[in-house]
């Protein structure tokens, strides 16, 4: 009998479909991989069988006993552990308090810390998974990959039966990685089922013994490691329905107008060198985590450069209004946090960050306002019933317009753009790509990242693509193909 | 490893701090003693002695609920209050032990807490909100309870008084229940794991959901015991002033209390702060505000400079804190494989 059984799960958040009738299991002593691009639903499904996140449809069961749904304490007394990317410790207390904070005390007045047993006890646990981090030392010193070993020791003191780890690997070094998988195959071999989701198709093949592919919330496979290889797994990750789309004709590319040259950002990314010209669309793509959002941010003067250049049209950048002042705009990725402002107006959206041009020193201009907001609206086809609604009111997709609209009352020459079409349906997919082509057609410049396959294959007129805070490789239109996009993004060699 | 250095690091800040407060609290004895030998003579030690004692008493309380991320601005009221009622009680009552009209001010302190902890801990209003209308509410309320008449000190027992006045081998009652306060807390936030929760509620409190701790009910008790500790408090100020007067009994406390508690070295984001800090943070206080009066600074400057100080404290505090957050991130750089 398998430890995680779920059957005919299913999960919508809002209209999407994370999650479609999705059969999976894991067995005792075995470490079961979940694959897929960004966005397959590889963490949702962790997250509904750790408690929490409930299915709207589906069972899930641990040891054959119906997991109550949404209670984290039920996943975790039926012996469920999470370990996130980023551990969920508490900083300012003891790795020993870390391990035992939970701890059910028995009789009212016998809850005292029996201090001796408790570290000694830690520091088993600790030894048992290679590590030397003493019980007295304060978790905000610990480095990620200690800190994770603190979370998997407080998970091996309550009884542990499921271990997930959750993209454990992306920030941790080689010989970290060594440790966290010979201690993957201790708790194994000790009976544990152990989900792990990781992007770096070697590892996965190193350290799995099934491997489950999701695509776009539905379970394409489950195949055993000795019947997989790199090139099968990339094929059933994208699917075979590669779509090639519509394509732009061949950009008229001008002069030069963003210059970036050796950019870093200590420990986000380094050495990222790129140009965009006039007229073109460059892409980003990569692996979530890649660096790819952060080096947008810091071309936009948001983050601050720890080395490098950016230079647009003669202008050194290095703060927002270096950029704004340049024609640079940036639509970031979380619209709902950077993008708008979604307790005010739409009138008041697209006028923040053009003050300087409606207004007399400081005094606004309500009618230029007015006007630039009502030009915005109707050439992005904005669906308001006045520019006086609020932003949070209306659907994602005109939300982006408005975020992306913002910026076009300006004479930009660079727009940035971070998952430009991310939870937008698909009738403002297409126009807002549309626009991006035909700002980029005017003698403008884009850069877009996204993890959009299909939108990276078809918008840009090169596509960059990072790895692990790196540029890993650059496709020109002709070879970007969604193996070649995958192959460079896990680091998987052609 | 680097970790085991890590531990030591913490702690020697703040050592390091706890033993600053002592040296400032030494240079302040000299300065006042200097600049007005009355400072030193022994009927003004020992009333800097009762104003900290009940300082103290609060101060604790005050840490605890910081230490959760929350704090409680309604303190001084909440004194006011249960003093207010203990002393009608205990005109009324005149034939009541004073114990059980300790009981009776802890009691009601305790109630005005627990409205507070409902406040924050069931409806989720944002601590300094909740707090900074009951403040308003509990002030109000000893009107009304008093018909704004104050307590005479003939109609405190001379029992009562004498809290302030006798004790144990010369250490007054108002001292030694200052000092059972503290070496309770000691004890709970050192050798229990409540207390331990407190720190990792306040330290992360998403991670404290998820590990399935009972952030609404330590939340909720942490404001009733900052609320009994307020009617302690109570207690001890009728017994030392000997007059409640309902519109300047633990009037503007709250400044002193979180004075004494951010100056001790309590992360105003919660997470971290010590029995010894608070202890130390709460003399250095008692020992300004009374030093400043002796050497004749007048009423506005010595308000001007407790504020300045905690805004001091508070700075330095984020100053050593970023540096070693700095220090923190340049050390665990991804490094790049």
């Amino acid at each position: 009998m398998p430890v995680v059984d779920c059957r005919g799960v299913s999960k919508w958040y809002g209209t999407a479909k994370v999650l479609d009738d999705v059969d999976f299991s894991v067995n005792e002593g075995e470490i079961h991989v979940l694959l897929g691009e960004n966005g397959a639903g590889k963490s949702t499904l962790v997250k509904i069988v750790a408690g929490l996140v409930s299915p709207d449809r589906g069972e899930v069961s641990i040891s054959g006993t119906e997991l109550r749904y949404g209670s984290v304490v039920a996943a975790q007394s039926m012996g469920v552990a999470l370990i996130h990317q980023e551990p969920r410790l508490f900083p300012d207390l003891t790795v020993m308090e870390n391990v035992w904070i939970d701890q059910r005390s028995g009789a009212v007045g016998k809850q005292r810390f029996r201090l001796s047993q408790m570290g000694s006890r830690t520091k088993e646990l600790l030894a048992q998974l290679g590590s030397s981090v003493s019980p007295d030392a304060r978790v905000a010193f610990l480095s990620v990959a200690d800190q994770q070993m603190v979370d998997i020791a407080a998970a091996l003191r309550r009884d542990l039966k499921v271990l997930i780890v959750d993209e454990p690997t992306a920030s941790l070094t080689p010989s970290e990685v060594t440790n966290l998988f010979r201690v993957m195959r201790d708790l194994k071999d000790q009976g544990v089922a152990i989900i792990f989701i990781g992007h770096r198709l070697e590892e996965i093949l190193e350290i799995s013994d099934r491997i489950t592919v999701l695509r776009d919330g539905k379970l394409v496979t489950t195949v055993n490691r000795s019947d997989a290889n790199e090139d099968e797994l990339i094929r059933l990750m994208i699917g075979r329905d590669i779509d090639t789309g519509e394509r732009r004709d061949s950009a008229n590319v001008g002069d030069v107008l963003l210059t970036v040259a050796n950019l870093s950002e200590a420990g986000r990314f380094s050495d990222v060198s790129l140009n965009v010209r006039q007229g073109e669309i460059v892409g980003i793509g990569g692996l979530v985590g890649a660096g790819r959002s952060e080096l947008l941010e810091t071309i936009f003067g948001v983050r601050a450069k720890s080395a490098g250049t950016i230079d647009v049209g003669g202008a050194d950048i290095s703060s927002i209004s270096d950029a704004v002042s340049a024609g640079m705009g940036l639509v970031p990725e979380d619209r709902g946090r950077y993008g708008l402002i979604l307790l005010t107006s739409v009138l008041n959206n697209i006028s923040a960050p053009n003050l300087d041009l409606t207004s007399w020193h400081d005094v606004r201009s309500p009618r230029k306002e007015l006007r630039n907001a009502e030009s915005i609206v109707s050439r992005l086809r904005i669906k308001v019933s006045n520019v006086q609604q609020l932003a949070g009111q209306l659907s994602g997709g005109n939300q982006q317009r408005v975020s992306l609209g913002k910026w076009l009352v300006r004479d930009l020459e660079v727009l940035l753009v971070d998952e430009p079409t991310r939870g937008v349906d698909i009738g403002s997919k297409v126009e807002i790509h549309a626009l991006l082509r035909e700002f980029a057609d005017s003698g403008k410049a884009v850069v877009m990242v996204s993890s959009d396959m299909r939108e990276l294959l078809e918008v840009p007129d090169r596509i960059l693509i990072m790895r692990e805070g790196r540029l890993a490789g650059e496709l020109s239109r002709e070879e970007a193909t969604e193996e070649a996009v995958m192959r460079l993004a896990s680091g998987v060699a052609a | 490893m680097s970790d085991v250095k890590g531990a030591g690091r913490l702690r020697q800040i703040a050592r390091l701090r706890e033993a600053g407060i002592a040296a400032v609290i030494i240079v302040l004895i000299v300065v006042f003693g200097v600049l007005n030998p009355r400072f030193l003579n022994p009927d003004n030690l020992g009333s800097i002695v009762l104003s900290v004692g009940i300082l103290m008493i609060l101060a604790i309380g005050q840490m605890l609920v910081i230490i959760t991320r929350n704090i409680d601005l309604s303190v001084g009221s909440v004194l006011g209050l249960s003093a207010m009622v203990m002393g009608m009680v205990g005109r009324d009552f005149p034939q009541l032990p004073i114990a059980l009209l300790i009981v009776v001010a802890m009691v009601v302190g305790g109630l005005a807490g627990a409205v507070n902890g409902v406040l924050v801990a069931l409806f989720k209003i944002p601590a300094i909100i909740a707090t900074l209308g009951t403040l308003a509410i509990f002030r109000g309320l000893t009107f009304l309870v008093s018909n704004n008449v104050q307590v005479d000190p003939e109609d405190i027992s001379v029992e009562m008084k004498n809290l302030a006045a006798r004790g144990l081998l010369g250490v007054p009652w108002l001292v030694i229940f200052a000092l059972i306060v503290v070496a309770l807390a000691w004890w709970f936030t050192k050798r229990t794991m409540t207390g331990k929760r407190l720190y990792a509620i306040g330290s992360n409190p998403d991670a404290a959901r998820m590990r399935g701790l009972n952030v609404t009910g330590l939340t909720f008790g942490v404001f009733v015991v900052m609320g009994a500790l307020a009617g302690l408090g109570g207690a001890m100020y009728v017994a030392r002033f000997a007059t409640v007067n309902p519109a300047d009994a633990g009037l503007g406390f709250e400044l002193a209390v979180i004075s004494a508690v951010v100056i001790g070295g309590t992360n105003i984001f919660g997470g971290s702060g010590t029995v010894l800090g608070t202890v130390l943070g709460t003399i250095l206080v008692g020992i300004l505000a009374n030093g400043l009066t002796v050497v004749g600074v007048s009423g506005f400057w010595q308000r001007f400079a407790s504020g300045a100080i905690i805004l001091l404290a508070i700075v330095a505090d984020s100053f050593v804190r970023k540096r070693i957050e700095t220090r923190q991130s340049r050390e665990t750089v991804v490094r790049s494989p």
